[in-house]
């Protein structure tokens, strides 16, 4: 399939990130034996994603039987039903391009920075309120430890027909969340990161058959002095695999217009996967400058950037209608055409439960139906 | 000769480990562990905090906030017409965010419960330390909250001016020494000629020149050489004693001291202890470096101190941080 630009008259769909875990996936390699309450919830979703689980289903129910934690040796069995459920969830709500949800990665800075040497953990800090995160601390020269995301990868290529989009940290952001006890350079630091930690996990994954990488990059605008480093460790991360992969970018909650600015120094990036439905509002219509969230596309103009569009909150439960999907969809395609539109959700739902999650997909799915009918079913 | 001091200020970040604080913070969201249990370690926290200041030698103590989920909080919680957004603000280009304040209505605070927030740090008894306290610099309180009630920002800044005027007037009555503000705001959008009018003009609305605590400001985030010329020229610069600057030896957006005016007449709040960084500064290199600042400014006084607040490190490392101010405090002492 053309993974660059959405097929004439088709709206390609995807999920960003995350999903979140369900309980007997943490309790299954945790220290607790099951409850009933995650039993039947293994049941539920079994049951809605037509999965045959049985052998989970009786994984969990032995657990929940003799008041035993599940053992050791079968954590990976766990795992894989996790990235089964998770992939399923996604290719049931209608997606074209799909992934886990992420099911068997701790956290987007640490699994990464967890796998690579030159860093070592530091202890926790506040991330707000009473949330905090284990930051790692740079003590020497980046190198690759444990390929991060390449057997994740072999093993979801072998549970489903529908392409993948991996997603993996970027070097900036890993630079930004880290402190920095070696180079006393964010600069350095950033490109070491890109040049030995970025640029051989990605030419693994191509090796085996990635062909879309999205680089999370959540801290790049963070400093906007420093967009033109982010945009340099994205080029650097990526060089020379154009044209054997596609890659995008995933930034959100930011000052897009400030990023945009620099837009024209990107290299070998097809898209850039964004949020706006966390500022739009709920209202119908497609009228010019009835959906100011979505205006700042307008200085994409003419850049031939494809967009991940966000079109439905990861910070709400409220399900959006599929016609509120389709007027999103329809506002930003009158901006940039239809075929640079990618809808999506704003970013990973693993704040949300997968009652929430599954039905926003839906809304994704069903409103590029919608908006296609109407954009394209007239002509 | 110049004196040289070391104080902290801001929020001091949480005890971690087994039986710390973040792990029994943790273990309340899921309800392994007990509110009492919570707001005992808060206490052995504080107590650790200002423990830690007085064995350094420092005069001025500050209790370390442990409470405080981010400058404004404990004015949103506790502020009739103030609340608070549920949705979350990055904290300037920081990996940490906060809650934006929102005025509703005319701010009357509620004294009795924001005062828990200001515990005292000396008893009477203490005759060689002094109860200090930071709070947010009205402009960094105004810029960075909504304004349900005008668009007009010089109300704005004239609400949250009125609602810090009535707690400094409370702290100074119960007896502190010196009052910190915090203003990140400034330096980080460009140390713009509106915004020092404006924190000048909100400055004055506090009665500071009533007041017996000294005042300081303490500008972190940027580079400092505007901010310090401004208040040695401008009418209501000398409302404030002590101005502190982003002054670290290495590091983009620092102020260099070579652009600062000499001959100044501000004590200095030296912020050369970088507190985003995990990397222990050299002992020698601040030394040289805050003898390069005194010797160019030819301040009278100086406060070392660390850049931004510590609690964006981790406890361990914040510590050590706070010796090593320590133990340059005892250096320039002994010269």
């Amino acid at each position: 399939m053309e993974y660059s630009m959405s097929h004439a008259e088709r709206f390609t769909t995807y999920e960003v990130g995350s999903l979140a875990k369900p309980e007997w996936r943490v309790r299954g390699v945790g220290t607790k034996p099951m409850e009933q309450t995650h039993v039947k919830e293994a049941e539920k979703w079994a049951g809605i994603l037509h999965l045959d689980a049985d052998p989970l289903l009786a994984l969990l129910e032995q657990s929940l039987k003799n008041h035993k934690p599940i053992s050791a040796d079968e954590h990976q069995e766990i795992h894989l039903w996790a990235s089964r459920f998770g992939l399923r969830l996604e290719e049931q709500a209608g997606l074209d391009i799909v992934y886990d949800g992420e099911q068997n990665r701790i956290e987007m800075y640490e699994h990464a920075v967890k796998r690579s040497k030159g860093f070592e953990p530091r202890e926790k800090v506040r991330a707000f309120d009473d949330k905090f995160y284990r930051k790692f601390a740079s003590v020497g020269v980046p190198q690759i430890e444990t390929l991060w995301h390449t057997l994740e990868l072999m093993t979801l290529q072998k549970m489903t027909k529908k392409p993948l989009k991996v997603p993996i940290t970027g070097a900036y952001t890993l630079a930004a969340w880290s402190f920095d006890e070696y180079y006393n350079s964010r600069n350095t630091l950033t490109h070491a990161i890109a040049k030995n930690l970025l640029r051989p996990n990605i030419a693994d994954l191509i090796a085996h058959g990635a062909k879309w990488i999205q680089i999370d990059e959540p801290a790049a605008t963070t400093n906007i002095h420093e967009i033109p480093l982010f945009i340099d460790s994205f080029n650097e991360s990526v060089k020379g695999f154009e044209k054997t992969c596609v890659f995008s970018i995933h930034n959100c909650f930011s000052d897009y217009a400030k990023f945009f600015a620099h837009i024209d120094r990107l290299q070998n990036c097809s898209q850039l996967s964004l949020e706006f439905a966390n500022r739009d509002h709920h209202r119908l219509g497609t009228q010019p400058g009835g959906r100011p969230a979505y205006d700042v596309l307008k200085k994409l103009k003419g850049k031939h950037m494809g967009i991940g569009l966000g079109v439905v909150d990861i910070h709400s439960d409220t399900i959006e209608s599929p016609e509120l999907v389709r007027d999103r969809i329809l506002y930003a395609a009158n901006i940039l055409g239809p075929e640079y539109i990618f809808p999506s959700p704003d970013c990973g739902l693993r704040t949300r439960t997968w009652n929430v999650a599954y039905a926003k997909l839906q809304a994704v799915v069903e409103g590029s139906r919608m908006a296609e009918h109407l954009l394209f079913s007239t002509r | 000769m110049t004196k040289v001091e070391a104080f902290i200020h801001g929020i001091y970040p949480r005890s971690n480990g087994k039986n710390g604080l973040i792990e029994k913070t943790q273990g309340f969201h899921r309800d392994r562990v007990s509110r009492q249990e919570v707001e005992q370690q808060q206490r052995a926290d504080q107590q650790a905090c200002i423990a830690l200041q007085k064995d350094q030698g420092f005069q001025y103590i500050e209790d370390g906030k442990i409470t405080w989920q981010d400058l404004f909080r404990p004015f949103a919680e506790t502020t009739q017409g103030l609340s608070f957004e549920g949705g979350l603000s990055r904290w300037f280009d920081n990996n940490t965010f906060y809650r934006k304040p929102i005025i509703t209505g005319p701010l009357i605070p509620d004294m009795e419960k924001l005062k828990k927030f200001f515990p005292k740090t000396t008893t009477n008894a203490d005759k060689q330390f002094y109860w200090k306290v930071t709070l947010p610099s009205p402009l960094a309180f105004a810029r960075m909250t909504t304004d349900m009630t005008t668009h007009d920002p010089k109300e704005t800044l004239q609400h949250v001016s009125s609602l810090l005027a009535m707690t400094i007037a409370h702290l100074e009555m119960r007896g502190v020494s010196m009052i910190q503000f915090q203003e990140p705001y400034l330096a980080y959008y460009g140390t713009k000629k509106t915004d020092i009018r404006d924190l000048l003009y909100a400055l004055s609305l506090l009665g500071l020149g009533k007041r017996k605590a000294k005042i300081a400001i303490h500008f972190p985030y940027g580079d400092g050489k505007n901010i310090l010329r401004a208040f040695e020229e401008a009418e209501h610069g000398d409302l404030v004693d002590i101005i502190g600057l982003d002054i670290r030896e290495q590091g983009k957006n620092t102020t260099k001291p070579s652009a600062l005016p000499g001959d100044i007449s501000h004590r200095l709040l030296l912020g050369v202890i970088d507190g985003r960084n995990s990397r222990l500064e050299s002992e020698h290199e601040l030394q040289t470096h805050v003898e390069t600042i005194i010797h160019h400014t030819n301040t009278p006084y100086a406060f070392v101190s660390h850049t931004t607040d510590l609690e964006l490190l981790p406890e361990s490392i914040a510590r050590q941080k706070v010796q090593l101010l320590g133990r340059l405090q005892k250096k320039w002492s002994t010269r």
